[in-house]
């Protein structure tokens, strides 16, 4: 991990990036101030996204998860506001990487929902120029430590395999008592593709 | 709790002593080439993906950026279905673990007992405003027993591809016993 340093858009630390389907499995975590009086703004737009199924998210085919919050103030010990009290947005995801690549899709697809968020960040850009735009994720971009991952295969292989899964439990129910010449034509059109 | 899935968010963010952040700079790297580690973590089953992060500086990525007043731990995971339930398995189940994570956060009160242990981890979550996951539907097991299975059917479909159909009826038999628990 490089702590105070620029990452490159590209750079992923170890941590960051577990292989997975022979590719990479990235933990993004950007954490950015909010402009002074935009915390209920970013709330509002928060509020305004499609959850579930009609999130902007489902249109990046490479996301496995995706969160965004606003963080009221960072706290002390004591748990009073520290510092200046400021409040921050946190945007995570994972996804199949690599990240610039993601980012290029998030910004060309969902880029204006995005937008309506991120602006209430101190110094973003918008995602219009993808340089700039990439330029404030990895300006912002926390490094992950440690992680646990219950599995690591792409978004498209999941998917894949839950249907398959789903296939063979009701071919296994529906081909009960067949003769093996049926079972095996059943099999070869149900399968055999 | 997000409604209509099982994945759910749980986000804590929390000061940690300084010493506390050098200790997990120096212990991450190690952990996180280390199965044994995680091992116990994956074997509570409804984890899909958890990271830790640590937050010093505003921002992060920038050379020379703000020192903030202490450092942060950040936790973000994707778990299945109940915080309270996978809190409890945490405290019960990995508490050691639990320790080695937390235990320099201003307050931490231990990972037993665990009402109060519960009792800090709901008092730091911060409310996830927006939250997407791929798979709604899907928990933790059925994903990996879903990979599983769908190797094991691409090997039986190359090893009975030239069998008749005699042949093929038994060891499809044989494929539904040996696979019936990731059915």
């Amino acid at each position: 991990m490089s702590e105070g340093t620029t990452a490159a858009a590209s750079d992923v630390s170890t941590a960051d990036a577990v292989a997975g389907d022979g590719g990479q499995l990235v933990a993004l975590v950007v954490m950015a101030p909010l402009r002074a009086g935009g915390e209920q703004a970013a709330r509002a737009a928060l509020a305004s996204l499609p959850d579930g199924r009609a999130s902007p998210f489902a249109r990046i085919g490479s996301t496995h998860f995706c969160r965004l919050l606003v963080v009221p103030a960072l706290l002390d010990g004591d748990g009073e506001p520290a510092g200046d009290g400021r409040a921050y947005l946190l945007f995570t995801a994972d996804f199949d990487g690599p990240l610039a690549q993601w980012a290029e899709t998030v910004a060309r697809e969902i880029g204006a929902d995005l937008d309506r968020v991120l602006e209430h960040c101190e110094g973003y850009p918008g995602s219009g120029e993808l340089r700039a735009f990439l330029d404030f994720i990895s300006e912002h971009r926390v490094p992950v430590g440690f992680s646990v991952l219950s599995y690591r295969a792409g978004v498209g292989r999941i998917r894949a395999s839950l249907a398959l899964r789903r296939e063979l439990r009701e071919f296994a129910i529906a081909s009960q008592g067949l003769a093996p010449a049926e079972l095996r034509s059943a099999w070869r059109e149900r399968f055999a593709r | 709790m997000q409604r209509g899935q099982r994945a759910q968010a749980v986000t804590i963010i929390s000061p940690v002593r300084r010493w506390w952040a050098l200790w997990l700079r120096l212990t991450w790297p190690l952990a996180d080439r280390m199965s044994l580690v995680e091992r116990p973590l994956l074997r509570l089953s409804f984890i899909h993906f958890a990271h830790w992060s640590l937050v010093r500086r505003m921002p992060a990525g920038r050379a020379g950026a703000r020192r903030l007043p202490h450092p942060y731990l950040l936790f973000q995971s994707n778990f299945d279905d109940d915080l309270y339930a996978y809190i409890d398995a945490f405290s019960l189940v990995v508490p050691g673990r639990m320790r080695a994570m937390w235990q320099g956060v201003f307050r931490f009160p231990g990972p037993r007992p665990v009402d109060r242990f519960l009792s800090f981890i709901v008092a730091r979550t911060t409310p996830v405003q927006h939250y997407y996951c791929a798979y709604p539907e899907a928990s933790t097991s059925m994903i990996t027993a879903a990979l599983r299975l769908s190797e094991r059917h691409r090997r039986f479909a190359l090893q009975t591809a030239e069998l008749d159909d005699e042949a093929f009826a038994v060891r499809y038999a044989g494929f539904l016993a040996d696979n019936q628990l990731l059915l």
